[in-house]
């Protein structure tokens, strides 16, 4: 443990912080929050610079980038950079910047990348069947009572816990 | 109505686009505040030894809910004019345990992996570049996932609007969850006050136990407020919104919902949520 890292807030207090976040976007944007949106918009912008043809006739990019739309110039985006700056402001003010593979204390740093990545990938194919990840439904649709999110809520936690034990020793 | 400022064009897009970062800006910094930039920690709820995933969480629902039908309550806020996400329940359910298998796999969630990759984690640019290849996966997979994306399709369905009773009441229920699995996870797991004193402010479980019930009070009256409010008022002298928004008609809830199950109570006084084709986030 460094002396120099300052704690972390309370989670209450962190909570209501989020919490007032998401109620100012909904009182701006009327919309909530959102973090998986903004890896769609980049994937489709990445695609269609690499294989226009190919993304436009996507049944499923097709629609980020159609006429006149810059897959980078929409919201989600933006609220990524935000995310990533302030994640960036807040781990710089609090000492806690470090280059580290974050891994359990039995875990190999090859293993931990290869598992971080499959993690990843999973997620990304979740996040767009689900219409959104842990911010968009879970944290927003949650605040709206929306039956979908509660429904996915409950099933990310269940899955996590369920699967928990079979990668205790990645973490624990 | 005086809000939600984009949809009722009370702001311009250059606005929202200025709004939209410095949201994510706070959203970023408050995660990391609470420890989300770490994998360990973030994954440290599913061994049972760190419950703050949980009682951020839910501290940010019960927060922004309430705030939510509080100034949709008092008319302040124009409730229809918020996207809500359609429900396709078989989706969502599917998708929810690939991503909570992709957290417990990954160490992180899509928003806390950008926190954490800016904190300097390299696992953490492992998992962006696997979210990257899964959205791939799925678009080039995406006429074969078809039926699963739109299993159980249902449109805009509230938890209200299913179990028949008025907002404030589910949200009510919602606070009373939140202050349950608090307490419990005070009394049975890690208490929070191992990260105490923000602002020279003693975060005990009481004083935080304290503010909650003030949180629950404040939604138990909203929601008698709102349910004794006969109608959602449409007909301001307010500015009419230039954005053309079809009115929702009075009996609008009773056309909506064909007598499934049990009679529901009277709509919602919220009116029948409707789904606004627009930006949406996820």
């Amino acid at each position: 443990m460094t002396s120099m890292q300052s704690r972390y807030w309370s989670p209450y207090l962190a909570g209501v912080a989020i919490g007032l976040t998401l109620l100012a976007a909904f009182i701006v944007l009327g919309t909530g929050l959102g973090s998986s949106g903004a890896f769609t918009q980049f994937l489709a912008a990445a695609a269609h610079k690499a294989a226009p043809g190919w993304t436009e006739a996507n049944s499923y990019l097709r629609q980020f980038v159609g006429e006149g739309r810059n897959p980078l110039k929409d919201w989600m985006t933006f609220q990524f950079a935000g995310v990533f700056l302030g994640g960036l402001i807040g781990a710089l003010t609090a000492g806690r910047m470090k280059l580290e593979v974050e891994r359990g204390p039995h875990a190999t740093p090859g293993m931990r990348l290869l598992l971080a990545f499959a993690g990843g990938t999973i997620t990304g194919v979740a996040a767009r069947l689900a219409r959104g990840c842990t911010s968009g439904q879970a944290l927003t649709g949650g605040a709206q009572l929306a039956l979908g999110s509660w429904a996915f809520m409950m099933a990310v936690f269940a899955a996590a816990f369920g699967l928990a034990f079979f990668l205790r020793r990645q973490w624990q | 109505m005086k809000a939600p400022l984009y949809p009722l064009g009370l702001i311009g897009e250059e606005a929202g686009f200025i709004a939209v970062f410095f949201l994510g800006l706070f959203f970023g910094f408050f995660l990391e505040r609470a420890g989300f930039g770490s994998s360990k920690k973030l994954t440290s709820i599913f061994y049972f030894k760190d419950w703050s995933v949980l009682r951020v969480m839910f501290t940010a629902i019960v927060v922004a809910m309430i705030g939510l039908l509080y100034l949709t309550g008092i008319g302040w806020m124009d409730g229809e004019a918020v996207t809500v996400k359609e429900t396709v329940l078989g989706a969502q359910i599917v998708g929810g345990l690939l991503l909570g298998a992709g957290f417990i796999i990954g160490g992180y969630c899509p928003g806390t992996s950008a926190v954490a990759a800016a904190s300097g984690r390299l696992d953490a640019f492992a998992y962006i570049g696997g979210m990257f290849a899964g959205t791939f996966l799925f678009s080039a997979a995406y006429d074969w996932i078809q039926p699963l994306y739109h299993w159980g399709g249902m449109g805009v369905k509230t938890l209200p609007e299913v179990l028949g009773l008025q907002p404030g009441l589910v949200a009510a229920a919602v606070v009373l969850i939140a202050l349950a699995a608090f307490a419990a996870t005070e009394i049975w797991g890690n208490p929070s006050v191992e990260s105490p004193r923000v602002w020279q402010v003693r975060l005990t479980p009481h004083s935080a136990g304290a503010a909650l019930a003030v949180l629950l009070a404040f939604g138990l009256v909203t929601g008698y407020a709102m349910a004794s409010r006969p109608q959602p008022v449409v007909a301001q002298s307010a500015p009419a919104p230039a954005v053309a928004r079809p009115v929702p008609a009075a009996p609008a809830g009773a056309v909506a919902a064909p007598a499934a199950g049990p009679a529901p109570v009277a709509a919602p006084p919220g009116g029948v949520k409707k789904f606004r084709k627009g930006k949406s986030c996820s």
